[in-house]
């Protein structure tokens, strides 16, 4: 690295540092505005947030760490079925906003939990608590590990320093200002995330195409990446079904999209909008907070993948440009040359898992690059990637934070309050909360230093499960009034035991995929057995309490329509 | 709580239309929601993939930009019509503010010619 290297390196840094600090105080100084006082407060915002902030909260609680740092990059080395994370993440919120939003208003109480208690039963009340608290734990250390990863890369502070200054702003944010300091700073996290998506993809278009509108010029550089891909060997970027057969395509969208509307840290965002029509509109804002970068995200995956082809592709090792060997120093770029002869022959995302294939890729690139390096492939200024760091930041921490304030939820107001301390004053269950919250942080900075596992592997996991327990649940409890406890737990324990087993058995036991059916998707059939066997079970059973029917037919109105509204 | 169910504004007869109305617009959306994606983006991609749509190849777009921006129009299709669903049944609730309410009854006293 010659001087002008490490004078970069240091205003990268320099820059990083600002937009870190900045943005920083802002969420510990919105916190402070709004701190809580009072147990509504805590949990749901005083149920109090207006349509387009709360769409924006769910679309920063939303998109994390993995959406704004990998999802790109993966999409680009998966061609057309990228769509799965595409269609996959997105749709679900169609589910949400027409199934779910509105009555999940009106029954207007603190927690899923909550809810699982009062339409089912008491058991069921406990079943949810531990799949909720289970489900964010599983989806929180990728989190973690993520803020600590951004301060590495940017900073040069070590991974684990980087958690704990994370789990120290997540823990004073989520403390002191509870759902409703985090509803505001998670709209100040969306801006920041945002902006620094599409700046690098903007100046991207500009560089590639004549129309710098990421979205109407990918098509026909696409067709430039077809053309490049066959070239170099590869399948044609836009043919489908050359990564994943066309049934798990189908089963792994559904899944991802069905688990979307089965996670309980989106599920509760519906409690925190001020009204039903509030929450009805609160979905569909966040879609259109969540489509801004998810529309994007493919054009950006085209344009990476272009750039890097024509930097690189069957070209001599030797004239790399500058940008793949600032990111080799990170080995997320890494040449062995097979053949000896100097050149990229071939490529490939992940090195290991082509070898076990049998194949010998001589470049191995990671898909997190793909939107890191992007502000270098485009010549951007330092500031821009400072910013870009900050974003990557904003996304961890604004989806960790809405994740840590369901694990509290769950164990200080359904198993504390509503389990073991039903005389438990206003100042003991917000004590416990907050307990509860802290406790939530120290574990998944725990997590985030020592991850479980392949984390990716995890969230999937995350999906499968939510879409096979909490999906068809809450969707029986509402359209079927005939659903009662036994028929629910039933559903629940086959459906997600199935999808469980079977993501064991197909990652861990040897077993191989039936109809070649991957992990990720097979939380689509666990949501079908659920739905089989309550229904079955349910009518085999005595229907539920008359009480339990009047609820049910109290939360598919938004109020009564005699004069008054009424308070439940 | 229950009180609403005896509320004798309120029979089981209305109760039911708007049940079922809403039922109806949500079943004429999900349709839309799952053919455009599941049928048009992946069952049909490959002969789709043929087809050219402003440069981008059908299915392609469909899967990847399209099928999101349905998504979102659904949603407000769907908010939009609750709001006359609401109106029309007086389920509607107090933010839903005087000018939207002004012109809900106004579409709604057009629509059975004034006689209301």
């Amino acid at each position: 690295m010659g001087f002008d290297g490490v004078l970069a390196v240091t205003a990268i840094k320099g820059w990083t540092l600002f937009f870190v600090i900045v943005t920083f105080s802002l969420y510990v100084y919105i916190a402070w505005r709004t701190r809580v006082t009072t147990t509504s407060g805590l949990y749901v915002a005083d149920q109090g947030i207006p349509a387009v902030a709360n769409g924006m909260a769910i679309g920063a609680d939303w998109m994390s760490a993995a959406s704004f740092i990998s999802m790109a990059g993966l999409i680009s080395f998966l061609g057309f079925d990228g769509a799965i994370y595409l269609l996959g993440w997105t749709g679900g919120y169609v589910l949400l906003a027409l199934m779910f939003a509105p009555y999940l208003r009106k029954y207007g109480k603190y927690t899923i939990p909550d809810l699982m208690g009062d339409r089912y039963s008491d058991t069921a009340r406990l079943v949810a608590v531990f799949a909720a608290v289970f489900v964010s734990f599983t989806y929180v250390a990728g989190q973690m590990r993520g803020v600590g990863i951004v301060f590495s890369r940017y900073i040069g502070i070590s991974i684990e320093a980087g958690v704990v200054i994370g789990m120290l702003v997540v823990l004073f944010y989520a403390t002191v200002g509870g759902m409703k300091g985090i509803t505001w700073t998670q709209v100040a996290q969306y801006s920041v995330l945002i902006v620094a998506y599409l700046i690098p993809a903007v100046a991207i278009a500009g560089k590639l195409a004549d129309i710098p509108i990421p979205h109407v010029s990918f098509g026909s550089v696409a067709k430039e990446l077809n053309a490049l891909q066959t070239d170099f060997g590869l399948s044609e970027y836009t043919t489908p079904f050359t990564n994943r057969p066309i049934q798990d395509v189908f089963l792994v969208t559904l899944a991802l999209m069905v688990g979307t509307a089965g996670l309980p840290h989106i599920l509760v965002r519906f409690y925190t909008a001020k009204s039903v029509r509030a929450a009805r509109y609160s979905a569909g804002w966040a879609l259109v907070f969540i489509a801004a970068l998810y529309t994007t995200a493919p054009a950006v995956a085209v344009f990476a993948k272009t750039n890097l082809l024509q930097d690189v592709a069957k070209k001599d090792w030797e004239t790399r440009p500058e940008w793949v060997k600032n990111w080799e120093k990170t080995k997320l770029i890494s040449f062995k040359d097979a053949n000896n002869n100097g050149v990229v022959d071939s490529i490939t995302s992940n090195r290991a898992k082509a070898v076990a294939q049998g194949q010998n890729p001589e470049l191995e690139v990671s898909p997190d690059i793909m939107v890191l390096a992007n502000p270098e492939i485009a010549g951007l200024p330092a500031p821009v990637i400072g910013l870009v760091a900050a974003g990557g930041l904003a996304a961890a921490l604004s989806t960790a934070s809405g994740l840590l304030l369901v694990i509290g939820s769950s164990i200080g107001h359904d198993l504390y309050y509503m389990r073991l301390r039903r005389n438990a004053t206003e100042k003991q269950r917000m004590r416990a909360g907050r307990l509860a919250i802290a406790g939530g942080v120290v574990v998944a900075g725990y997590f985030g230093v020592n991850p479980p596992g392949f984390v990716a592997q995890v969230v999937a996991f995350a999906f499968g499960l939510a879409a096979s327990s909490f999906f068809p649940a809450i969707a029986l409890g509402i359209f079927w009034k005939r659903t009662n406890s036994a028929g629910m737990i039933a559903g629940l324990v086959s459906g997600m035991g199935f999808s469980a087993w079977y993501m064991y058995m197909t990652l861990y036991g040897d077993m191989a995929p039936w109809w070649k059916i991957s992990p990720e998707g097979i939380g689509a059939i666990g949501m079908v057995i659920h739905f089989v066997v309550a229904i079955v079970v349910s009518k085999l059973t005595a229907p539920p309490r008359q009480e339990i029917q009047d609820l049910i037919e109290e939360v598919r109105r938004p109020r009564l329509s005699s004069a008054a509204p009424t308070n439940v | 709580m229950a009180q609403s169910v005896e509320d004798p504004q309120w029979g089981d007869d209305k109760s039911q239309a708007y049940w079922k109305k809403s039922l109806r617009l949500q079943i004429v959306l999900l349709a839309i929601w799952f053919v455009v994606p599941y049928v048009f983006g992946i069952l049909l991609a490959e002969p789709l993939h043929d087809v050219n749509f402003f440069g981008f190849p059908l299915s392609f777009w469909i899967a990847q930009n399209g099928a999101i921006f349905l998504f979102v129009a659904l949603i407000f299709i769907f908010a939009n019509r609750m709001d006359h669903l609401d109106h029309e049944y007086d389920v509607h609730e107090e933010d839903l503010s005087a000018a939207v309410r002004d012109r809900l009854a106004k579409k709604a006293s057009k629509k059975t010619g004034g006689a209301e």
